[in-house]
């Protein structure tokens, strides 16, 4: 593909146990367990899972903050750990990232135009006597209006949506391509939720921008992703485009959270089936032998704990890591009541 | 059916004077026994003081200005402290967000749920201890004896949601506020921790107070919905009623903003502007500001609460 700006192969980012200095324990935390993806220009991936399940080890190692232990990340067709510095600089200013909470994530003594102006002079993208305007006109591209007012702000003047607002338009500023958001509006109440997802279409619909959207919450994935990948437990047990995830999931645990996904509909969430999973999401430190999702799977046979599923394709990009991929419709409506 | 419980103009306010946060306003809604009934509200709307203050739990600056809680037609306000703490736990009783900071990280679980029921019903300790266990199979821990001797820290979160579950029903309430009970778990977990809730009420005939931020669960588990905003409740509404036909703007505005899984929004709808700060109030409707449904009196007349035909409420002109 020549469109693609993103290629991650066998990722795998293991994090050590250590308790204490002296300790001789030699157990990993296996965060991304050999995970493979590409995304392409403009496209809005989503990464769906549940909490542990190392979607923000994912997002972060993508970025570069966090180092993979295996594997490689390649932008642009050029793999990171072969850049040099030069295009390492490049790189980190195409890649840029939108934490979830804002607050956290801004330097409590600086102002909104100290946050914005700071990457705008380091990357030379304006000079010094452009740089107020340049600065008025990414607060008015991301709906802080009117402009002056937000500039002398500081963080704790900022309402939630609006530090979110601000944290986006940090990440503009630098014309990157592709934008890492971890869990971007979780921390807003969904009268608020629309104006941030709202300003991310938008944007991405007018600069071409990728996303690499980390998320829990799947309405808001439904509306906002072009493609999702849903990863249980350091793997990604499908992925494919949003319609076919969603109309027809292949994998067991896709069905799961659909149906356990809470409906703001009462006569649509009670009567569509109910599935409820079993127990909790093992421990990523000794994830089990075979499928991982085994233990929780409602239609699991023995060689489910046996081998490791292969990747099965479906054709469209569709692919899921389950012995059953695409014959479990029935299955599942079996166990479900 | 009668009521069970019965809050009656609720004011709790934050601090005195000018510069009192007005937390809770003149609220009034009831709970009848049996019932599963939501309290819907944005971050900061009053929802979860007033759930604090019909368990008498405000603490300072917070205080309790005016109003009545009836539990069984008997105001609870004024009890004493040690006649509130015989209520606690035994005839209404709790369930927080955070598990972990409500429970006691240096006794064991069993113990925990084990004092509730020494407490309220004077039985010896081998007796409370197996009506612990019994608590704990009942929120369906698996090899409840092995569990009441866990530390919380040796629990996940959704195991430890159980065990305030259990701490909560041990005594047998009849109404239990649960308040936000899910909110920290993940969704295949919500889903179990909800199931588990809803199934215990109606085995026990306890009545659950949901109080919630998630249009979703109301959907799914309730009967009956109050709406607050800013501290007050702008409408109460039958479940299907509410869904299908909102008849305050918040409301309507509210659940226009909540997206579904199963279709594409092409429109991410939003309520303009934000709720008002709490020590300067609004004049007339505190909505009227954000309100698309804007008319010339709403920034004057305060709206009273009008009983409509079908048996809903609403705080709005619009209407009455």
């Amino acid at each position: 593909m020549p469109d693609t700006l993103l290629e991650v192969t066998e990722l795998k980012v293991h994090f050590p146990v250590r308790q204490g200095w002296a300790t001789r324990d030699r157990r990993v935390v296996r965060a991304v367990d050999n995970v493979s993806f590409g995304m392409r220009r403009g496209e809005v991936l989503a990464v769906v899972g549940e909490s542990g399940c190392g979607k923000t080890t994912l997002g972060r190692t993508v970025v570069g903050l966090t180092k993979p232990t295996d594997g490689s990340i390649r932008f642009r067709g050029k793999g990171l750990a072969e850049m040099n510095p030069l295009e390492r600089a490049t790189f980190r200013r195409q890649v840029q990232m939108v934490f979830q909470d804002p607050y956290d994530s801004m330097n409590p003594l600086k102002t909104a135009f100290q946050m914005i102006a700071q990457p705008l002079l380091i990357n030379n993208i304006v000079s010094k006597d452009k740089l107020e305007s340049e600065v008025l006109r990414l607060f008015d591209n991301v709906g802080l209006a009117p402009g002056e007012a937000y500039l002398h702000r500081s963080r704790h003047e900022l309402s939630g949506g609006e530090r979110q607002r601000l944290s986006i338009a940090r990440s503009i500023s630098v014309q990157p391509s592709i934008i890492v958001a971890d869990e971007p509006v979780s921390a807003l109440d969904i009268s608020i939720q629309g104006q941030i997802l709202g300003l991310m279409r938008q944007l991405q619909e007018e600069s071409k921008i990728a996303y690499l959207f980390i998320s829990h919450d799947l309405a808001v994935v439904r509306s906002l992703a072009d493609r999702v990948m849903i990863v249980y437990l350091g793997q990604i047990a499908e992925e494919g485009t949003t319609e076919d995830v969603f109309n027809s999931p292949l994998h067991p645990y896709t069905v799961a959270l659909l149906a356990a996904h809470p409906i703001p509909d009462p006569k649509l969430s009670r009567s569509r089936p109910r599935l409820v999973l079993k127990g909790d999401v093992p421990s990523p430190i000794d994830p089990p032998k075979g499928c991982r999702f085994h233990t929780r799977c409602p239609i699991a046979e023995p060689i489910c704990a046996a081998e490791t599923p292969s990747v099965r394709s479906v054709g469209n990009g569709h692919r899921a890591a389950c012995h059953f991929a695409g014959q479990l419709t029935n299955q599942m409506k079996a166990v479900a009541h | 059916m009668s009521d069970l419980i019965s809050v009656e103009g609720l004011s709790t306010h934050y601090g005195t004077g000018e510069s009192a946060v007005r937390a809770v306003d003149n609220v009034s809604l009831n709970v009848r026994s049996g019932e599963a009934v939501a309290l819907v509200g944005e971050s900061g709307s009053g929802k979860s003081t007033t759930a604090f203050s019909m368990m008498q739990l405000i603490s300072r600056p917070g205080r309790i200005i005016g109003g009545k809680v009836l539990l069984n037609g008997r105001d609870i306000i004024p009890l004493s402290t040690s006649d509130m703490s015989r209520i606690r736990g035994s005839e209404m009783s709790m369930v927080f967000q955070e598990p972990m900071t409500f429970l006691n990280p240096l006794i064991r679980v069993g113990e925990q749920i084990a004092e509730a029921v020494r407490v309220h019903q004077g039985v010896r300790s081998s007796e409370a201890r197996n009506q612990a266990i019994d608590a704990l199979a009942m929120v369906q821990l698996p090899n409840p004896d092995t569990v009441a001797d866990y530390y919380p820290h040796q629990l996940s979160g959704g195991m430890r949601q159980r065990v305030l579950i259990a701490i909560a029903i041990a005594c047998r309430p009849s109404l239990l506020i649960a308040d936000e009970p899910t909110t920290a778990l993940d969704v295949t977990i919500q889903a179990q921790i909800m199931r588990l809730l809803c199934q215990l009420c109606s085995e026990l005939g306890t009545a659950l107070l949901l109080i919630t931020h998630n249009l979703g669960l109301v959907a799914e588990y309730c009967d009956r919905v109050y709406v607050m905003y800013a501290g007050q409740i702008v409408e109460e509404a039958g479940i299907f009623e509410l869904f299908d036909a909102p008849k305050h703007p918040y409301t309507e505005a509210l659940l226009g903003c909540s997206l579904m899984f199963d279709r594409r929004a092409d429109k991410f709808k939003t309520i303009e502007g934000r709720p008002p700060s709490r020590v300067q109030v609004p004049n007339g409707c505190r909505f009227h500001p954000r309100c698309s449904k804007v008319m010339a009196d709403c920034s004057v007349v305060e709206p009273p609460s009008v009983k409509l035909s079908n048996g809903s409420q609403v705080r709005c002109l619009l209407h009455g």
